[in-house]
């Protein structure tokens, strides 16, 4: 379970990104996080991946505090999660295949391993025949799917996603969010950050809104704050 | 085990990754190879010459010959009360007399002045003394040894035999602090090539590094493939640093055999023993630690933890 209680993040200019955020999450759950263009979505996302840190609260995972884990500790903390980026983070001059495994070879996996994995989240994304294309071969739905198998690939408990349709067409986002359903069906804990409305309705899931780096309402809670 | 099995693959990873990132840049690579080995010939030709003058001056040690030259007017008599005199010195181990008749004989024999030396009315050479000091005795015992020798009232000189290659063994003593001072100055010639290397480097890749930080790499995964280069290029940069001062050698070896056939010695310049072993231990060394503290630097500016 995740849990953020009394969660601040201030930007050393004086900027408030999230104030007084306080969230419970389970495991297994797939929880949508909503909101326009700064309200503190991907800080969120940045907070639990500790990308960065926060200046208030803390986070807990399974009844462990997370937010102070000293440096050293943060990769392999991060190693049980998986990130997807709106702009996918791939590496140009790296094959697909290369791109999905670098999370096992980072674990320092075997490559018969390593291999083995590495077809099955191609394949489940639909992109196994590509495997040595490289990115720019790709279109920009590809390269998303390619995104998200790489965040699958090492098999993390928890998926943190941060604006995955932000390029893509209707069509095609529906099909990246039914490939994190997907992923959400067999376990995984999938927080998604996205502002497409429509999109986030066609899925029966909790959604959590932000605004103006407050959480302002809570779909599983039913409670929303008005005018915070 | 587990452990060392994961030590082994890391680093195993690291190297093939630092093996692959200096083969897709190999014009890059080349260029920092010989950058590191012109870098090192200086110091490396130093370090070489002055260990082989260090050898040199123990086959002097092993020499310890004084000629005593003495008086014209010297009486057989007191050549031969001069002799017993030296022969139980215990500072003295061998004693060879010259007399003039047979330095004469030698003299015709060796030179081309034969026909002069035949004018001659008299033999204008002096009953000579060649001693051997004891091994016991140091440098300075020895020239006390011939300056006593030259007080003596039948004697008209007394010469060190290796008067001249002393002079170089003060002069090694002046190269091995200036050789030092190189040494440690090109080194640290590498190292700034090495550091600024990793530092761009680090900045082409910071995309990849970036997002191998948020897929959970550590610093030390990050690091290895740098550190690894640096100990690969090196590596060949010094082995090709002695490659070419083997090839400086051959070229001046000539010239300097000449040179010292001059002074009745013999002096042959080859990389020594330690050039062979320290250039390239001491570089590869001091690469990888410069390399490590850069790479581990620099990676602190890159905003993810």
């Amino acid at each position: 379970m995740i849990e953020l209680k009394h969660l601040g993040k201030r930007y050393p200019g004086g900027q408030e990104a999230l104030l007084d955020i306080n969230l419970s999450i389970d495991k297994g759950e797939m929880v949508f996080l909503s909101g326009h263009s700064g309200a503190g979505k991907s800080t969120l996302l940045r907070l639990l991946a500790l990308i960065e840190r926060p200046t208030r609260g803390k986070i807990s995972l399974n009844d462990k505090v997370v937010s102070n884990l000293p440096s050293h500790s943060i990769p392999y903390y991060r190693r049980n999660i998986g990130m997807i980026f709106q702009d996918h983070r791939l590496l140009p001059d790296h094959t697909i295949a290369d791109n999905v495994a670098l999370p096992l070879r980072i674990s320092g996996v075997d490559q018969s391993v390593i291999q083995r994995r590495v077809d099955a989240a191609l394949d489940k994304v639909g992109l196994l025949k590509r495997s040595k294309f490289m990115p720019i071969e790709l279109s920009t739905g590809q390269q998303q799917r390619v995104g998200i198998a790489r965040a699958v690939v090492s098999r993390p408990s928890i998926l943190l996603a941060d604006e995955p349709t932000g390029n893509l067409d209707h069509e095609l986002s529906l099909g990246i969010m039914k490939l994190f359903q997907e992923f959400n069906d067999v376990g995984v804990t999938v927080i998604i950050a996205s502002h497409d409305q429509a999109i986030m309705d066609s899925f029966a899931k909790r959604q959590v809104e932000l605004k103006e780096a407050r959480l302002v309402s809570d779909s599983a809670a039913n409670t929303e704050e008005v005018d915070v | 085990m587990s452990n060392l099995s994961d030590i082994l693959r890391h680093q195993s990873s690291g190297l093939r990754e630092a093996v692959q990132q200096t083969l897709a840049q190999p014009f890059t690579s080349l260029l920092t190879i010989f950058s590191i080995a012109l870098a090192l010939c200086l110091p490396g030709l130093l370090l070489s010459t002055l260990e082989q003058m260090q050898q040199s001056n123990i086959s002097i040690e092993g020499e310890r010959k004084i000629n005593v030259f003495l008086k014209m007017d010297s009486a057989d008599e007191t050549i031969m009360g001069l002799v017993n005199q030296l022969t139980n010195d215990e500072r003295i181990i061998k004693l060879e007399q010259i007399n003039p008749d047979a330095a004469l004989a030698s003299l015709r024999e060796k030179s081309e002045f034969g026909n002069t030396l035949d004018a001659l009315t008299d033999n204008p050479l002096p009953t000579t003394l060649i001693l051997t000091a004891a091994t016991t005795l140091e440098n300075p015992a020895i020239e006390s040894l011939a300056k006593e020798l030259e007080s003596y009232r039948e004697v008209d000189q007394a010469r060190l035999d290796s008067e001249y290659l002393q002079r170089i063994a003060q002069l090694g003593k002046f190269m091995r602090t200036l050789v030092t001072i190189v040494a440690i100055l090109f080194l640290a010639l590498v190292c700034l090539v090495l550091m600024n290397n990793a530092r761009l480097e680090i900045l082409r890749r910071r995309e990849e590094i970036e997002v191998t930080k948020l897929v959970g790499g550590t610093d030390g995964y990050i690091i290895r493939p740098f550190v690894y280069q640096a100990l690969i290029l090196c590596f060949i940069g010094s082995l090709l640093a002695l490659l070419l001062i083997s090839l400086i050698f051959s070229a001046i070896s000539p010239a300097l055999a000449d040179l010292v056939s001059g002074y009745q010695s013999t002096f042959e310049l080859k990389i020594g023993q330690k050039t062979r072993l320290y250039l390239p231990i001491i570089t590869v060394l001091a690469a990888v630690t410069a390399t490590w503290i850069t790479v581990k630097s620099t990676l602190k500016n890159i905003y993810i933890q």
